[in-house]
């Protein structure tokens, strides 16, 4: 015992150092080395948060300037030009509509694609509809009337606001009945509204100013066809359905 | 009363020279380590009391965008599903062409009734018929090829076909495309 006592008075003062750098060290491991892990991570979430709330500050501000009235404008006229779904009632009218205008009577008018009647999860898309990103309706038409009107009716047909392309086109000259007889095989456009929107924390630019034009020119376009079209709000789901992990 | 007892052991512990340098660094290196410690401890303490109320205000700024967010979530919805559709239109009006040049070009050859048929194939390329009446009119319509050829306003014509019935009605056929 004395031994140890003498010991401890001899070494006094290594031990309190050592006793403090053994503090230390604990100390460092149990609560600096924590702590700063815990800080880093705050801080990181902090960086993370104020990203949000920048973007949804952004968002706020792109969502209280887009005028509701405007954009309604735009998206029926895009979605007259492009509807939702096949809406086959707009297309022959719209046919009808075209070649009643330029004086020319149609004979025929048939779907070319057994799908055209299919639902949209019984269809597989074509090469050409993957490469535009859009779904396709063939369909061809058979028109009697003078040429020069022929002409003006594929002309018109790309002018106007359901958005047509001719295909192919066959002309045949009926010297009997003195009938020209001309035959258009022409694709119509749909696109299905998005299933879902992003989330509430996603980014939101307003339109550009290309985009502002390409709506312009498609309103510009005349509308053959009296038939209401379905405003696009009507069949987008506007609730969000991901799961914002900040979300209360 | 006084005290009178006599301490006689050393008030102060020395140490051999060698050691009193090691015990020097050591207070030393322990007050550095002290010193270190706290003062990491307590800067790492302030930085995270910063951003933890940094974090509440932004937190509570959040919500309240949030909210505001999604009040105006038909609005977001409707210019999403419209930027989906501009997309889609300017791909289709790049494939949107008018065929009327082409039935213009051909029109200067011939019109119906001259013109039988006239067909507008695969890659714009397009094929004629021609019915004249007499071999001077065919001859008159083979010009009007060339001449258009001249004028670029066609290229590569071939005359596919030339048929002369008893009645003397000559049926040509050609193929060529127009130049836009």
């Amino acid at each position: 015992m004395r031994i140890v006592r003498r010991f401890i008075r001899q070494y006094q003062s290594f031990l309190i150092s050592g006793c403090i750098l053994l503090f230390c060290s604990i100390a460092f491991i149990v609560g600096v080395v924590p702590g700063i892990q815990r800080t880093q991570k705050l801080v990181a979430e902090t960086a993370s948060l104020r990203k949000t709330v920048a973007t949804l500050t952004e968002k706020q501000r792109v969502l209280s300037e887009l005028d509701i009235t405007m954009l309604t404008s735009h998206a029926t006229a895009a979605i007259s030009a492009v509807p939702a779904d096949k809406s086959l009632g707009s297309l022959f009218s719209t046919i009808d509509a075209l070649t009643a205008r330029e004086n020319v009577t149609v004979t025929a008018i048939s779907l070319g694609s057994v799908g055209s009647v299919a639902t949209d999860s019984a269809e597989k898309l074509s090469t050409e509809e993957q490469k535009i990103g859009v779904n396709i309706i063939p369909f061809s038409i058979i028109i009697e009337g003078p040429i020069e009107r022929v002409r003006n009716v594929v002309d018109s047909a790309v002018k106007i606001r359901r958005f047509f392309r001719v295909r192919s086109f066959d002309l045949s000259f009926d010297t009997k009945s003195g009938v020209t007889r001309s035959t258009l095989s022409m694709d119509a456009y749909y696109v299905p509204d998005p299933k879902q929107i992003s989330k509430v924390t996603d980014a939101l630019l307003p339109l550009t100013a290309d985009e502002l034009d390409t709506l312009e020119k498609v309103a510009s376009f005349p509308l053959l066809t009296a038939e209401a079209v379905t405003p696009e709000k009507a069949s987008v789901q506007t609730e969000p359905v991901t799961i914002d992990p900040f979300s209360p | 009363m006084e005290d009178n007892a006599i301490n006689l052991f050393q008030n102060k512990v020395t140490y051999s020279p060698k050691l009193a340098v090691i015990e020097r660094y050591l207070r030393m290196t322990r007050s550095i380590f002290l010193l270190g410690v706290l003062g990491v401890g307590l800067l790492t303490l302030i930085v995270y009391g910063i951003f933890q109320f940094q974090q509440r205000s932004l937190e509570t700024k959040r919500q309240t965008l949030y909210e505001a967010v999604k009040q105006d979530v038909t609005k977001e919805a409707m210019l999403i599903a419209l930027r989906a559709r501009v997309s889609s239109l300017k791909k289709i009006m790049t494939y949107q062409i008018s065929i009327a040049p082409y039935i213009d070009t051909t029109l200067l050859i011939a019109s119906p009734p001259q013109l039988s048929t006239f067909s507008l194939g695969d890659q714009n390329s397009i094929h004629i018929e021609v019915q004249s009446e007499t071999v001077e009119q065919a001859i008159s319509v083979v010009e009007t090829v060339m001449t258009l050829t001249e004028e670029k306003k066609i290229k590569n014509p071939v005359v596919t076909s030339i048929t002369l019935d008893k009645n003397g009605t000559v049926m040509m056929g050609f193929t060529y495309s127009v130049v836009l």
